[in-house]
């Protein structure tokens, strides 16, 4: 003898003969499937959006910023050589000793940097060399004394660089070489990027 | 490859004609499942797009590969797509959604439709107050008509265990719908 659940089921999937004390629970059954049909209209709308929402994805998952997949990786490839690229330019030009980021680290060790523009005289910094029996005439020595003689150190360092450059007998204190570019200051995150790098 | 294992790896490399399937044969499930639980079709509606619309974002993802680890997987959805809804109308003002079906009646006897929601609501109050499982074993059996054996799998009980659910669920349903005075006879 089966027990209700089993008529039960049975009737349900559509075999057994007829039993009242299960055929009630089945019509209800099927007055349940009945009453929450979806509606066609709405069905087939909803199967469209799905559609559409599925198309969307797979364009989405193609592209990423609106670019292919290839794209992006050369965009990252390209953003990496030159990243790397910098640093190595860096790093290289930090072991120059005439290497505008040695002239600046230089400048810094005690004594906080001076840019040169708060120094300097007015006039040009890249001058013709000038002879040292030259600045006698008081004219040029005063000048020159100005702009590379804002602190000690800084005056004894800028004479050391004349002198390898010029090659001349070693200058007067007061005489600032002229023909020495004034290095042009690197910021302070660059410098520390270089140390790193090395 | 079982058919329903190469339908769903179709679905989730977001072959069009594979989601549709997928979606042609979840669409009544899902559709009741929801329809049951919230007040008017026009939000059953909007929810059953929600959980279609997500269901497209993650098939992807999931691991299922049989049918009835895809349906627990959907119903999951669905689930959490009813809670959200609840969780937004506790923070919703008081509005005249209720009513919704009566407003929008699409039939062109009024009196006929009044009767219809009413049944319905009657119905949905009385499938509210049914188990969890008792609701998936009445969807999985009635709407989606799988058997026993998948829907056994899909809620993660034995067949004797889904069979029980299945009688209790439609004889709470018939104890309440008498207890609630049915204005039609529940086996009319």
């Amino acid at each position: 003898m089966k027990s209700l659940h089993e008529r039960l089921d049975d009737r349900l999937e559509g075999g057994g003969d007829a039993d009242p004390e299960v055929d009630e629970l089945v019509i209800l059954a099927r007055r349940v499937q009945t009453t929450s049909q979806p509606d066609p209209i709405f069905a087939q709308r909803l199967e469209q959006k799905v559609r559409r929402h599925a198309l969307q994805q797979q364009v989405k998952k193609r592209s990423w910023w609106g670019m292919p997949p290839v794209w992006m990786r050369f965009l990252i490839a390209t953003v990496l050589c030159l990243f790397l690229t910098t640093g190595t330019i860096l790093a290289v030009a930090s072991l120059r000793p005439n290497s505008p980021v040695n002239i600046w680290e230089q400048h810094s060790p005690n004594v906080p940097p001076t840019p040169h523009w708060q120094t300097a005289s007015p006039t040009p910094s890249f001058q013709p060399p000038v002879p040292s029996e030259n600045s006698s005439d008081g004219k040029r020595s005063s000048g020159g004394q100005s702009s590379g003689a804002s602190t000690p150190g800084a005056r004894s360092k800028s004479g050391s660089l004349g002198t390898s450059t010029m090659g001349s007998p070693p200058p007067s204190p007061s005489v600032v070489p002229a023909s020495t570019p004034t290095p042009t200051p690197t910021p302070a995150p660059l410098v520390c990027i270089v140390k790193i790098c090395l | 490859m079982h058919p329903f294992a190469s339908l769903l790896d179709g679905a989730k490399s977001r072959d069009l004609e594979a989601i549709s399937l997928v979606y042609r044969q979840f669409l009544p499930g899902v559709f009741a499942y929801i329809f049951f639980r919230v007040p008017d079709r026009n939000t059953a509606e909007d929810l059953t797009s929600d959980v279609f619309v997500h269901m497209v974002e993650k098939i992807h993802k999931v691991k299922a590969t049989d049918e009835a680890t895809f349906a627990a997987w959907l119903f999951q959805i669905a689930r959490t797509t009813v809670a959200g809804y609840y969780r937004g109308r506790e923070r919703m003002p008081v509005s005249l959604q209720e009513d919704a079906d009566l407003i929008v009646s699409p039939s062109s006897d009024p009196a006929h439709y009044v009767e219809d929601c009413e049944d319905r609501s009657a119905l949905v109050q009385a499938i509210n107050m049914l188990t969890e499982e008792q609701r998936q074993v009445l969807i999985g059996r009635l709407l989606l008509e799988y058997d026993v054996g998948t829907v056994a799998r899909m809620i993660g009980k034995n067949v004797n265990a889904v069979r029980a659910l299945q009688f209790r669920a439609l004889q709470s349903l018939k104890r309440i719908l008498s207890k609630r005075g049915d204005r039609h006879e529940i086996t009319s």
